[in-house]
Order: structure tokens, then C-alpha cells, then sequence
């Protein structure tokens, strides 16, 4: 395995596992509040991706381009998505919030489900792609020389990876430095004591789900331009990983998701690249998913409750 | 209450002994086709190029008056059943286009995970079917009821290494499949076995799982080894991402792909990075003459987008199922008689000219068929590069 | 005549639950001779397959937007009506008649037998009925199976998302080992296969090893249950979900690189096998194991939960330190507790795997796992009565709904979404259909005589 050979693959791993993260922030912050698996989180990020593609091209027909209109598509499609989030927790999940918790969680499984048939009755079965908010040459490789062996990147693996911890930067922000962020890390703590203390209860579970859903409006929109398809069905794996990403770095834990987002990226991309080793050869790509679920499964019994996950006390 | 009922048990049974002893109509009202397609799943593209061309097909005979059999003309109906691309779904759908829905003959499923239970289903209760799509030799194989409108895996793979080798002159080759579904792998062994047969050398063999989007590991793996050609038999709308990304990874070799390619999407999706590549397929669409440019002229109308492939290839198959029930000559009414001469009509098609070439079945089922190589050309369109035929075709 | 409903409910209730099942076999019957005429004379053209539901819901004309559907919607209903007629005629009246006549002799008749031959004689005669109802349209019977697979995997699901608590999602998994191990072993003893060869046994073997080897299944599938038991020790709640997540994964992905069994092609065969035990003789076999293995299941389970060890489940998910500190062996049960649900999660997949004929890794991803997880919560968590009906009206649904093309699953998790909403603990909510109704009033149990100074405790 060359240096550049290296390089190239830690990329690819950087910039898969900012997506993974992003993602997996929106089950973290939902869960870390309501201690609710949102399983619709996948398909929000797929409604994101959708409204980001009725967006750009409404942009980009009324002749708005680079920059502005990479900009405007992403802050809209956050903007709606996150209209579609609260809804669905004011519709769907509120009138449950006293239901034990497995009932929501079923309740969120059936709104992921109804959104991905809801998109393929309505937009129909045609796979669509973004109309290019980028210039040309952003798609187009770049190459470095490293010790006489070449890594290419383009620029718009740059940008994933630059506004993904853009994202995470402001969130850690919002959620450290305001007072609605200390809300939310004080209801993760005592969701009884809390409210009783004078924290509207309410507009803190829609401010969750108001980040949570641009979150994965960004991805999604982010995601789309870097794999052109957009389809109803696109939430669906990418949903089931990102969760696992939250839960090995410890659900609740928001640098849990990120670290966690990482991990699976750099685990998927780099059981395939180590089989380039004669001695690593039996990690072919073929056994991808049997070594990379292995891993996590023997991550999770080392460390029960994830990486950051903070093993709960249970009252005897 | 029981003084009450028990006249009526005594007028229902015999009511039933009069009703038995009715005889039924004579022959058929109408001609039922059941379709067993997959409009909600992983593929609903693919369901849905079925529906509308079986609809296009349906419309054509049905405004002709309908089907002439031995002199009579009988309306076509379609039932469209959803599989929803899955095995089960497929195994209820044609169990209930088959025993309830009482179809004359099926067509479908497309996909191999879907058509070979569908088949086994429709080989057990007698019922001709036919595959529009699928490739997967079990599919016919020992099921005398069951058909298919297209070439296999062990045709497809070595005309592409051939052409591979031949035509892009090619020593080295890379192949990118998913491990996960079956018409891939099929295509990418039969492809490895062939080129190494030839004498060339198969340098990066990489798989990938359904549904994943980033190639970007197994692609840097791939640009290592440095190929003459990448082979990737993936479906239209996953070629985009690995064209996409083996572009962004500084991959220049060509592409070269398989008949999964052939939809107007593919450009709409992959835009310039799929320029300049090859698939081998059953019929240009560009340039495409008489018959063929009709159906592609009248789908481009009603729906708006040039038919997939797999539109082609239903359309064609409605017509060979037409053309069966026609040389069947005569319809008793009796769905065993029916299905039974229907079936037989079908093994003997010869040389039926369709909009994707001329085909004979064998004794599988399974059509002998020519395949083309496409090229897309600069403006984007699937271009007639060159044909292969099998052995005694020209 | 107020008096009539309450006199007219009074006597319905008295009906013993042979009595119904009895006149369910007597309507069945009728439909089959007369069901095909009746349907064709009303205009149904047909015998309905499931009550006229999807044969009404066909007429709906989707593909010309709001207007067609608005248009269409007199005919769906006029053919509802129609449809109605055919129900009332073949099988309400019957039902009712059949089951009013034998009310008395069948309740005498019951009090004459011990318990055991009366349980018999019920299964019996509910086989029976499904048996002629099933056979008059093998699709029907298909759907039948699919309901008995889906029943098995709610019922042994349920016993570790209901009972214990946990959130197992990757209940696939373990149908998938099962499905393989079973299949891979009747088509290698029993048919002639290009990978297996000529069969190993004759025959007449198939029949009596066919239980076997679904046992066979089961016992592989429990063992890899194993693999979620042990990291349970110690992982709890969403961490255990990630776990069963995992091993469905990777269990799929296993499959998928073993070319011997077909890989990613998939494995085929087992028909060949059912022709096989057919060939020995010819009864439904296929629809005998299938429901047995549904009572095997409930009986089981039902048994295990009112155990002793099985209250030491229901105790992990109420308090697990409690449980511990009450005396409960927790690590046993929760591994107790794992490999029964995945054994009978192995059984569904053997017997699956025969009514489809053909597997592959693709049918047993997280997305089959998700269905069991809805059908489990649609019962209600804790309640097998809950289970076995949620499995029959969510796989009747999908069948009935067929018409709705792409609509029908908008619909069928708007239902789920509505349900969930105004009924929170599923259909049961945890309680038993002998909650409501007790097994004596079914004639199922002897009443007890009252002794004087006792009084029976409520069931």
C-alpha cells in the first residue's frame, strides 16, 4: 500500500463518514431529547434531498447559479425539511409522548415507510439528479503527486467535508453556548425535573426536531450532488447505517454521532482497501459487510453503551 | 329462528342443484394477460416500463378490434400485479394472477430474484409464462411452461470480453459488480471466465453491496492495478455513481457495461461522464428503423421518455404471447386446454421478428437472439456500434 | 322487540366455539360446490378470494388521476354490494345457522370428552375448514401459509420485544439460517440436484423427516441466537438493537459468499422435495406443518411465559437488577429467552423457504426484520392472541390491498400511524383474547363446579 494509495482511501473515508455523521446527529439529538429511535430519520434525509431537487431546479430555471444557488437550495431545502420534521413530531409523535416508548418507535418505522411510499406514488418511479449548482470544474478530479503516485480529489469532496463541520461546528455551538442547547442537554439528563423548573417542554422537542431534520436536509441535499440519484427509496440504508454510526458512538452523545458517523466510514472503506495486502487478502471486498459488522458488533461488547455513551446508572 | 332458517337451507341447495347443473358459456369473452411486475421495491422503474409497455402493446391489439384467434376477434385485458421486488411478492402475485384472476398466460416477473419463483409458481400449475428481463439460466431451466424474452448470462459475458479484448484492445481488465444481486455477478463471472479464456487477465475484481452509493474504496483499488478496461454490469442507475466516481478518481480507461444500461435515464443521470462508453444491449435506440422506432415514437408520446430496454423487451413479449394464442388457432373457454396449446405454440415460434431482433426459442425456452454493443456518442444517444450473434445466426 | 338484540346476543353467546367452527366448515363446504355458480349468477364472475375486498377494490381506475378514481368509485361500490350478497349467502347465514342448530348437541358433546380430545377435535376441524376454504383457490392457501409463517415470527419476536423488552430488529436473520439449514437438507436427502446429486434417502423418508429437519433448522437458527444472547449480558436497550441489526447483517452477507448454496442466485429445489412427500402421499403437506407448527409455537411460547422462568422474562423487563436480586438467573433467561425466539424464528424460515420453493439472501434483509417489528406493536407487545391477529389482518391487508397498486402502502402505514395514534398499546394491548372471553364460555374447559366457601380464580 503506497502513501498515496493511503491518502486517497483516508478521503474517501473522511468524506463518507461526514455524511454518516451529519445523519446521524438527527437520531442522536431527537434521541438525546425524547429517548425516541426516530426510524423516519432516513426518510427526512430523502425529503430533504427531494425538496433540495424542486429547489435547484426552480433556482437554476429562473437563471440563479454558483454560488447562490447551491446556497439558497441548501438553506431552503433545510428550512422546508425542517417544517416537514416539526410536523411530523406535532402530528405523529406528540400525541404519544405518554405511550410507552416502543409504541412511538413503531409509529416513527410506519412514518418513514409512509413518506418513502407518499414519494413514490407522487413523484413516480424516475430516478432524478440535481441540475448542476456547481461549476464544472468542482466535479472534475484534481490530482497531487505524492512520491511519484497520484491522489485525485475534486473540490466538491472538499466542500461535503468543509460545510459537514460547518454544520456540526454551529451545532455544537448552539447546542453548548444557548440557552435552548443547555435546555436540551438538561432534559437528556432529567426529563421530569426539567420542565418543572420552568423549560417549555414544547418548543424545546420542536427545536430538536427543527435541528435535527436540516441536519439531514443538508446531507441530503449534499448527498445528492455527490451521488446524482435521487429516489424514495434512498433513506432507507442510509438511514439503518447512520443510526448504527449513533449508536457505537453512544446515542445521546452528539460527539458520539460524529465520531461514531466517522468510524463507520472509515470502517467500510477500509476493509476494502486493506485486502490489497497479500497477507489481508481474505478482506476482499465480497466480505465487506461480514468484517465491518463484526467490528461493531465487537465494539459494542467491549463498550456496551458505544464510545461516549455513559453507562446509565439504573435505580435499585 | 330455525323454522325461519330452514326454508332457506332448503331453497338454497336447491337452488344449488339447478344452478350446477347449468352449463357455462361457450368459449371465452376476453383474453386475459396477468402482469407480474415490480412497481414498489428496489426497481418500481423497471415495474413501471413493464405496465406501459404491456399498455402500448394491449392498446394496439385492442383498437385493431382485438386478437383474431381462428377467426374471432376477443378483447385484451391486462391484469398488473405488483411483486413489489420481492420473492414472496412475486410467488403471491402469480399465484393469485393464476389461480384467481384465471390469465391466459403471464408476463413477468422481470428480475431473476422475482422471475424464478414466479416461474416455479406458474410451472406447478400449468400457466405459460414468460420473462421479459430476466437472465438467470434456472429461470427456464427445466420448466417447460416458462419462457424468456431475452439472452442469457453465459451469451452476454463473453461477447463483452470479446469486445473488450477485440475492439478496445484490452490486456487487462477491472471488473466493479455487486456481490449482492444475482444478475451482476452472473454477468461479471461469465465475463472474467471469458476474458481469462482469451488469454487476457481480470487485474481488480471488486464487489459492492445493493444499494450502496459510494464506490470510492473498490475504485482506488481498481485505479492501482491499472486496467485497460473497466466492465461493470450494474443497473442505469448505479452506473452514473461508479462513471461518476471512477472519473473523479482519475480512472481514464473505457467503460463497459451490460444490456442493464440500456435506459433513457442513464444520460439523464450520468450527463458527460457516461460519454464515450459501451454497453452491450439488445437494440439501439438511436437510429432505430421501422417496427422498433414506431413503438420507441409512441412510448416517447404517451410517456415522455425513450423506452428502457425493458420496455423493448415486454412489448416484444406481449407480441410473442399474442402471436402464440393466434397460431393456438382456437380458444375452447377450457383454461387447461387454452394454456396447454398456448404453451406448445410458444415452444414452436421461429424466427419471430421483434423490435429487439429476431428470435427462436430452444428447447429451454430460452430465445436465440442477436446482442449489439452501443456506443454513447458524443450528443448522448445509445449509437449501433456493432452486433454479435450466436453461432448459426446471422 | 327491544328484547330481540339482547335475546338474539344472548344466544350468540351461548354458542360454543366448536359450533362456529363447525358452521366455518359448513359455509366452506357450500362454497365449494356452490360458490363458483353464485358468483358468476350475481355478477362477481367468480368465486372472491378474500370476501370481494380485492375484486371490488379493482374496479377503482387509478391511472387517470382524482377524476377516474371519483368516477370509478359507484362500480367499486355497487360491486362491494354484490360482493356483501355472496358473503351474507355463503358464509354469514351458514356460519350462524350451522353453528345456532348445533349449539346444544355440540356443548353436550364437549362436556362428555376430557379436555385434551376436545382441544384436538377444534384444531381438527379448523384445519379442516381452512383446508377446503384454501383449496378452492391455491391462492388463498398461499396467503393461509404466508399468515402461519407470519404468525411464528410475530408470536417468537414478540417473546423478546413484548416479554423481556429488548428490541431485537434483526429477527431476518435468524428465518434466514433457518430457511437455508432446512432447505440445503431436504433437497440434498430427498431430490435429485446439480449441487447435491442424486437424493440420499428414498422417499418414503421425506415424510417422517420432513418435522425433523425444520427442527433441524430451528436448532441452527437458535444457536446463532446465541451470538445476540451473550453480547445481551451486558448490552441493553438501543446498544442489543444494534447487536440484532449487525448479526442480520452479517448473516446475510455470509450467505451471500457461500457460491456451494447459490450465494446471492439464491437456492431452489424444495418443490421438488413437497413432490417427493407427495409422492408418498398425497395430502397437503405443506399446510399440515405449517399449522402445526403455528400451534407448536403458541402452545410453546404460551407455556414458556406462564412458567416460572418464563415470569423471570417478563421480570428483566420490568426491573432487571430486581429480577436479579429476586432470585432470577438472568443470564440463563435471557439466553433461554433468545434461543427459543430464534428457533421458532427458524422454523418459520424452513417452512417458508418450502411454500416459496426459492430463497436468497435478498428476501431476509432488515426490511423483512421491520415487518415482523410492525406486526409485533400492531398486536401489542406481551400478547400472543395479539400476535396471531395482527399477523392475520396485516398479511391479509397486503393481499386484500393489492389493487391500490403503490397506494396500498400508503395506506396500510397511514393505518398503522392512525392506529398507533388512538390505540398506543396495539391492537390487545397486552392483555389475551381469554381476557375477554373465557375458554370455559368457548366450550374449550370443563366449567368448574362451585364448591362451596371456593371460588375459582379468574383465569
Amino acid at each position: 500500500m503506497t502513501l498515496a494509495f493511503f491518502f486517497q482511501q483516508l478521503l474517501n473515508a473522511v468524506q463518507l463518514g461526514s455524511i454518516y455523521a451529519l445523519i446521524a446527529l438527527g437520531y442522536t439529538l431527537v434521541y438525546g431529547v425524547l429517548r425516541l429511535i426516530n426510524f423516519a430519520h432516513g426518510d427526512i434525509f430523502m425529503a430533504g434531498a427531494f425538496i433540495g431537487y424542486f429547489v435547484a431546479t426552480l433556482l437554476v430555471g429562473v437563471g440563479i447559479g454558483w454560488p447562490w444557488g447551491f446556497i439558497l437550495t441548501l438553506l431552503f431545502s433545510m428550512i422546508l425539511t425542517a417544517l416537514l420534521g416539526v410536523g411530523i413530531e406535532r402530528v405523529a409523535y406528540r400525541p404519544l409522548r405518554t405511550a410507552p416508548r416502543l409504541s412511538v418507535v413503531v409509529t416513527a418505522l410506519g412514518v418513514g415507510l409512509l413518506l418513502e411510499h407518499i414519494a413514490l406514488g407522487a413523484f413516480g418511479a424516475s430516478r432524478r439528479n440535481l441540475p448542476p449548482l456547481l461549476p464544472e470544474t468542482w466535479m472534475q478530479s484534481v490530482e497531487i503527486n505524492i512520491m511519484g503516485e497520484y491522489l485525485s480529489f475534486t473540490w466538491l469532496k472538499v466542500l461535503i467535508i468543509v460545510i459537514s463541520l460547518l454544520l456540526m461546528i454551529i451545532l455544537q455551538v448552539i447546542v453548548r453556548r444557548t440557552k435552548a442547547g443547555m435546555a436540551m442537554r438538561a432534559i437528556s439528563y432529567d426529563k421530569f425535573a426539567v420542565p418543572l423548573m420552568g423549560v417549555p417542554m414544547d418548543r424545546i422537542i420542536a427545536i430538536t426536531f427543527i435541528l435535527g431534520p436540516s441536519l439531514a436536509a443538508a446531507a441530503g441535499v449534499m448527498y445528492a450532488t455527490q451521488y446524482p440519484v435521487i429516489e424514495p427509496y434512498m433513506g432507507l440504508l442510509v438511514g439503518w447505517q447512520a443510526f448504527i454510526a449513533a449508536v457505537v458512538g453512544g446515542i445521546g452523545d452528539i460527539r458520539g454521532a460524529m465520531v461514531g458517523g466517522f468510524i463507520l466510514g472509515f470502517v467500510q472503506i477500509f476493509v476494502v482497501a486493506l485486502g490489497q495486502f497479500p497477507a489481508l487478502s481474505f478482506l476482499s471486498s465480497t466480505y465487506r459487510d461480514l468484517v465491518a459488522y463484526a467490528l461493531l458488533l465487537i465494539i459494542l461488547v467491549v463498550k456496551p453503551t458505544g464510545i461516549f455513551g455513559v453507562a446509565t446508572r439504573q435505580k435499585v | 329462528m330455525f323454522k325461519k332458517a330452514l326454508p332457506l337451507i332448503v331453497v338454497l341447495s336447491a337452488a344449488a342443484l339447478v344452478l350446477t347443473a347449468c352449463p357455462t358459456a361457450k368459449g371465452p369473452s376476453e383474453i386475459l394477460i396477468g402482469i407480474n411486475a415490480e412497481m414498489t421495491g428496489d426497481i418500481p422503474k423497471v415495474g413501471e416500463g413493464t405496465k406501459y409497455a404491456a399498455e402500448i402493446a394491449v392498446e394496439e391489439i385492442n383498437s385493431a378490434g382485438g386478437l383474431e384467434v381462428g377467426g374471432k376477434k376477443y378483447p385484451v385485458k391486462i391484469i398488473i400485479e405488483d411483486n413489489e421486488s420481492t420473492a414472496e411478492g412475486a410467488t403471491a402475485a402469480a399465484t393469485k394472477l393464476i389461480t384467481q384472476d384465471n390469465v391466459l398466460i403471464m408476463i413477468g416477473a422481470q428480475a431473476s430474484k422475482q422471475a424464478i419463483p414466479a416461474g416455479q409458481v406458474a410451472n406447478d400449475n400449468e400457466c405459460p409464462m414468460i420473462s421479459p428481463w430476466s437472465t438467470n439460466p434456472r429461470t427456464t431451466l427445466d420448466r417447460p411452461w416458462v419462457f424468456r424474452g431475452c439472452f442469457l448470462d453465459p451469451f452476454q459475458g463473453p461477447v463483452d470480453a470479446k469486445f473488450a479484448m477485440d475492439e478496445l484492445g484490452a490486456k487487462k481488465a477491472a471488473v466493479l459488480y455487486d456481490v449482492a444481486s444475482d444478475y451482476p455477478k452472473g454477468l461479471a463471472e461469465e465475463f472474467k471466465k471469458a476474458f481469462e479464456a482469451m488469454g487476457g487477465q481480470v487485474v481488480a475484481f471488486e464487489t459492492f453491496t445493493t444499494k450502496d452509493k459510494d464506490f470510492s474504496a473498490q475504485l482506488t483499488k481498481i485505479k492501482a492495478a491499472e486496467p485497460d478496461v473497466l466492465f461493470t454490469p450494474q443497473y442505469y442507475d448505479e452506473v452514473p455513481l461508479i462513471v461518476k466516481q471512477a472519473r473523479e478518481l482519475g480512472i481514464t480507461c473505457p467503460i463497459l457495461g451490460s444490456d442493464s444500461w440500456g435506459s433513457a435515464e442513464l444520460m439523464k443521470l450520468c450527463g458527460d461522464a457516461c460519454k464515450g462508453s459501451f454497453f452491450s444491449t439488445h437494440y439501439a435506440a438511436a437510429g432505430a428503423k421501422g417496427k422498433t422506432k414506431e413503438f420507441i415514437d409512441k412510448y416517447n408520446a404517451k410517456y415522455g421518455y425513450v423506452p428502457d430496454d425493458v420496455g423493448a423487451l415486454t412489448y416484444d413479449t406481449m407480441y410473442i404471447a399474442f402471436k402464440a394464442i393466434q397460431d393456438c388457432g382456437k380458444l375452447t373457454g377450457d383454461l387447461k386446454t387454452d394454456r396447454k396449446c398456448v404453451c406448445d405454440a410458444l415452444a414452436k415460434i421461429k424466427n419471430f421478428e421483434g423490435i429487439t431482433g429476431r428470435m427462436t426459442f430452444t428447447e429451454e425456452g430460452d430465445p436465440i437472439k442477436c446482442a449489439v454493443i452501443v456506443k454513447i456518442n458524443d450528443a448522448g444517444e445509445f449509437e449501433f456500434y456493432k452486433s454479435a450473434c450466436p453461432e448459426g445466426m446471422e | 322487540m327491544a328484547q330481540l338484540p339482547r335475546r338474539i346476543r344472548e344466544f350468540l353467546g351461548r354458542i360454543p366455539l366448536l359450533a362456529y367452527l363447525l358452521g366455518f366448515l359448513a359455509a366452506t363446504g357450500i362454497e365449494s360446490i356452490l360458490g363458483k355458480t353464485l358468483g358468476l349468477l350475481i355478477g362477481l364472475g367468480g368465486v372472491p378470494a378474500f370476501f370481494g375486498i380485492t375484486d371490488s377494490l379493482s374496479r377503482l381506475v387509478l391511472d387517470k388521476g382524482l377524476g377516474g378514481v371519483l368516477l370509478s368509485l359507484p362500480s367499486v361500490f355497487i360491486y362491494f354490494v354484490l360482493a356483501l350478497v355472496y358473503d351474507v349467502l355463503i358464509y354469514i347465514l351458514p356460519v350462524f345457522i350451522v353453528a345456532g342448530l348445533l349449539s346444544r348437541p355440540v356443548r353436550w358433546f364437549v362436556s362428555t370428552l376430557p379436555e385434551w380430545l376436545t382441544g384436538f377435535i377444534h384444531m381438527v376441524t379448523l384445519f379442516l375448514s381452512l383446508w377446503t376454504w384454501g383449496g378452492l383457490v391455491e391462492y388463498r392457501l398461499l396467503v393461509v401459509m404466508y399468515i402461519g409463517v407470519n404468525i411464528i415470527m410475530t408470536t417468537s419476536l414478540n417473546l423478546i420485544n413484548g416479554y423481556m423488552g429488548e428490541f431485537s430488529c434483526g429477527h431476518a436473520g435468524f428465518m434466514a439460517v433457518g430457511a437455508y439449514v432446512s432447505s440445503v437438507l431436504t433437497v440434498w436427502l430427498f431430490t435429485q440436484d446439480d449441487v447435491f446429486g442424486a437424493p440420499v434417502l428414498r422417499a418414503g423418508w421425506s415424510v417422517i423427516l420432513f418435522p425433523l429437519i425444520l427442527v433441524v433448522g430451528g436448532i441452527a437458527a437458535a444457536i446463532m441466537g446465541l451470538l445476540v444472547a451473550f453480547p445481551s449480558f451486558k448490552t441493553r436497550g438501543d446498544y442489543l438493537a444494534i447487536v440484532t441489526i449487525s448479526v442480520n447483517f452479517i448473516i446475510k452477507s455470509a450467505i451471500e459468499n457461500i457460491e456451494k448454496i447459490g450465494g446471492p442466485r439464491g437456492f431452489m429445489g424444495m418443490k421438488g422435495v413437497l413432490r417427493t412427500m407427495e409422492s408418498v402421499l398425497n395430502v397437503p403437506w405443506l399446510l399440515i406443518w405449517t399449522f402445526i407448527g403455528v400451534l407448536v409455537t403458541l402452545v410453546v411460547i404460551h407455556n414458556f411465559v406462564s412458567s416460572t422462568k418464563g415470569k423471570g422474562v417478563v421480570a428483566i423487563r420490568e426491573d432487571e437488577i430486581a429480577a436479579e436480586l429476586m432470585s432470577v438467573n438472568t443470564r440463563h433467561t435471557k439466553i433461554l429467552a433468545f434461543t427459543i425466539s430464534s428457533f421458532f424464528a427458524g422454523i418459520a424460515g424452513g417452512l417458508f423457504a418450502h411454500v416459496l420453493g426459492y430463497i436468497n439472501p435478498g428476501t431476509f434483509t432488515i426490511f423483512k426484520s421491520t415487518e415482523s417489528l410492525v406486526m409485533v406493536y400492531l398486536g401489542g407487545m406481551g400478547s400472543i392472541s395479539g400476535s396471531v391477529l395482527s399477523a392475520g389482518i396485516f398479511t391479509l391487508a397486503m393481499e386484500a390491498l393489492r389493487p391500490l397498486e403503490v397506494w396500498k402502502k400508503v395506506l396500510i402505514w397511514l393505518l398503522l400511524i392512525l392506529l398507533m395514534m388512538f390505540r398506543r398499546e396495539g391492537i390487545m394491548g397486552g392483555k389475551e383474547l381469554t381476557d375477554f372471553v373465557s375458554l370455559e364460555r368457548l366450550g374449550l374447559r370443563r366449567p368448574v363446579k362451585e364448591v362451596k366457601g371456593y371460588a375459582p380464580a379468574a383465569d
